[in-house]
């Protein structure tokens, strides 16, 4: 599973590498980033953080064999990532209902690319989860987890 | 499977996390002071992340080996966008 994340933090870490060159770089990014809500941002945020915390709860009930606490913590954790894209349509549709797309700048683009690609990894992770079955959940051996890492630009953005 | 030792207290963790939102949430609408938020924001989403893969990924248990793997992608990312540094301070449009 490290392998797998060692990927994953090379593509986002490519990502943000990208997104901190433009945003030095560049100008406007402060004036679209005020159109962003940060309340959500960190809900979001908070979803993801207790996510996290119901997939290792659910990790060691599997490893106790308790199964109860394995379904209601899976269950939790699904509920999680559910929510999670929940709260990111209701940020999208406001966006675009307010006309920023992803053509309609730099800065929207690495919004849209960054979030989406984040929100697609909240899917993934969730779809062995749901099916109530604890082997895939075991055989990572540390259990899949979400890394803080996008909160912090969701919150600078706020910053402008 | 077991992993063999002792878990972490997860809630304390989860609690610990909450918090850092907080501090970062709050230090992010501050008015004024952007410098110190900034530096705030990012401190306390580090710290989450340490506290993330130390904790609930375990990697505190690992091995040596581990923590080469989860650290040399960050160097390069790193490298990456120092890399990537001088391209903005020599050709940054005008703000």
């Amino acid at each position: 599973v490290w392998w797998f994340l060692a990927s994953e933090v090379m593509v986002f870490g490519g990502l943000i590498a990208s997104y901190l060159v433009f945003r030095l770089g560049g100008s406007g990014w402060a004036e679209a980033s005020h159109h962003l809500s940060a309340p959500l941002a960190a809900l979001n945020t908070l979803v993801l953080l207790t996510s996290s915390y119901t997939v290792v709860r659910a990790f060691v009930a599997a490893e106790r064999g308790d199964g109860r606490a394995l379904r209601v913590n899976l269950g939790a954790t699904v509920l999680g990532g559910v929510l999670f894209l929940a709260i990111k349509a209701v940020e999208y549709t406001t966006e675009i209902r307010a006309g920023f797309t992803p053509a309609s700048g730099i800065f929207w683009s690495f919004y849209y690319t960054m979030t989406g690609l984040h929100a697609h990894h909240r899917i993934e992770p969730r779809a062995p989860a749901s099916r109530g079955d604890r082997r895939p959940l075991l055989a990572l051996r540390g259990p899949r987890v979400d890394l803080p890492l996008s909160p912090p630009l969701s919150l600078v953005r706020t910053r402008g | 499977m077991t992993t063999g030792h002792a878990h972490p207290n997860y809630t304390v963790v989860w609690l610990w996390l909450v918090a850092l939102l907080g501090v970062g949430l709050g230090a992010s609408l501050v008015p004024g002071g952007r410098a110190v938020a900034l530096v705030v924001i990012f401190a306390t989403a580090f710290t989450k992340a340490l506290l993330v893969a130390l904790n609930f990924m375990h990697l505190r248990f690992e091995s040596g080996l581990i923590y080469a793997i989860a650290l040399i992608p960050v160097v390069f990312a790193a490298i990456l966008a120092i890399a990537l540094f001088p391209d903005f301070v020599w050709h940054a449009a005008p703000r």
